[in-house]
């Protein structure tokens, strides 16, 4: 599905990324994990294309429209949450009644049914991760890249995230890579564990390339 | 004291009224300040947002000129437009000095750097994250505009506000400009400076209530919206 090699992200003077080789499989949950300031964030920035200037080459085995992006902190847009959770399927041009449909499942799937008509900007951190998750795969993305999906949620709200991923992963066989630092975590639903200081050497020069299969 | 004191009581005795040649320089003075800001917001402020978007070459460069020409003085803006308009220079012909438009014109000039430098600050901080978000929804480049500025409206209206509350409490551009000409380029800020060198101190207190007003009014609204954000 993804493969990096020779990848070198710089930002001034300082060496973001240097990854060799790293290969992600297709239909599968990979976590990757390491210490803070390894460059994960950043790794995840430019498979989604929001990061170019880089060197390298980053070959995504799906179309731009078909990957997102779920960031930490998680940015919620100015409506209710039923219109966040539909808006990339408007985006789409996808009809009303498709919208209603997917709304009503993704509600109930995560319990925040109750605040479907409450401000997106006016929750809580923990309902923020439940309706920016619902966004992310109302509209069945095949590459999903999670950044800490669950972290500073309870017990109980960080399940049911945990839930929703696996049985989105099962069901529609997509790609997902999540970023974590809760071990516990990645091991109940992680594949595979890819800790990203293992992939990491000195730069070569090559040009950056990201491409998506059309 | 006393003829100030009488001055507020004529002044009120003034509006209300209903003086005309009181209210056509009110008039004047919201058409003139409320069409150099739409005209601005066509203008500086798409151009403010689009810049903040995205990295760029000279980028430090431009904050640092369009921050500088924020403060500039309005009566530099004045001078400026008055030999650009004045009967000898090349666009004399337009015959546009001491005219309205002519202070529109002073006053765009006067706005323009204040717009595009707030939307720039706020795109750059706000916009780029909004347009990631976009991309990463799917959305191309023209849903991505017009998430950008559905998403960040509250701010522009700000923006809007503050821009007209800096033109209509402006003296120095339209006085030169304008030249203060009863019933026909006379605005607040010139009646109140020439009002005051005549010593006519009630019709001077009546418009700057007003003004006062006017301000006091455009920033409870910016508070108000501040606050609810």
């Amino acid at each position: 599905m993804i493969k990096i090699k020779n990848l070198v992200k710089n930002f001034g003077n300082r060496n973001i990324l240097d990854i060799e080789e790293l290969n992600i499989e297709e239909g599968r949950i990979t976590a990757i994990v390491g210490e803070n300031g390894l460059g994960k964030s950043t790794l995840f920035n430019v498979i989604a294309g929001l990061d170019t200037e880089y060197e390298g080459r980053v070959k995504i085995g799906v179309g731009p429209k078909e990957v997102t992006l779920l960031q930490h902190p998680p940015l919620l847009l100015d409506r209710s949450v039923e219109e966040n959770i539909v808006y990339p399927l408007r985006l789409r041009g996808i009809g009303r009644e498709y919208r209603d449909k997917k709304a009503a499942e993704l509600l109930d799937l995560f319990g925040i049914g109750y605040i479907r008509e409450k401000n997106a900007l006016s929750l809580s951190s923990g309902e923020r991760q439940k309706v920016a998750l619902a966004r992310a795969l109302s509209f069945s993305p095949k590459l999903l890249l999670l950044d800490e999906p669950a972290s500073n949620l309870d017990t109980a709200s960080a399940t049911t995230i945990e839930r929703a991923i696996t049985e989105f992963n099962s069901k529609n066989s997509a790609t997902i890579i999540l970023i974590s630092h809760d071990r516990d975590q990645v091991a109940r639903i992680a594949h595979r564990t890819v800790n990203l200081k293992d992939y990491m050497k000195n730069s070569l020069n090559y040009k950056g390339d990201t491409t998506y299969d059309r | 004291m006393d003829y100030i004191i009488e001055g507020f009581i004529e002044a009120v005795k003034l509006l209300l009224s209903i003086d005309r040649e009181l209210y056509s320089v009110i008039l004047l003075s919201i058409i003139v300040s409320a069409t150099a800001t739409l005209l601005t917001l066509c203008s500086a402020l798409p151009l403010g947002i689009a810049l903040g978007l995205k990295k760029f070459r000279g980028e430090g460069i431009f904050a640092r000129i369009i921050f500088s020409l924020m403060g500039i003085p309005s009566v530099v803006i004045g001078l400026t437009v008055a030999l650009l308009l004045s009967r000898r220079s090349l666009l004399g012909f337009l015959q546009l000095l001491y005219t309205p438009t002519a202070m529109i014109i002073a006053q765009v000039l006067l706005i323009t750097p204040l717009a595009m430098g707030l939307a720039y600050k706020l795109s750059k901080k706000q916009g780029r994250k909004i347009k990631n978000l976009g991309k990463t929804l799917g959305a191309d480049k023209f849903q991505i505009i017009a998430l950008v500025f559905t998403e960040l409206k509250g701010e522009i209206f700000v923006i809007a506000l503050t821009c007209f509350s800096r033109a209509i409490t402006e003296v120095g551009a339209v006085m030169i400009v304008g030249g203060n000409i009863k019933g026909r380029t006379r605005v607040m800020t010139t009646a109140i400076s020439m009002l005051n060198s005549m010593g006519d101190y009630s019709m001077g207190i009546a418009l700057g209530i007003i003004l006062f007003l006017v301000t006091f009014i455009l920033n409870c609204i910016v508070y108000s919206l501040h606050d609810d954000k």
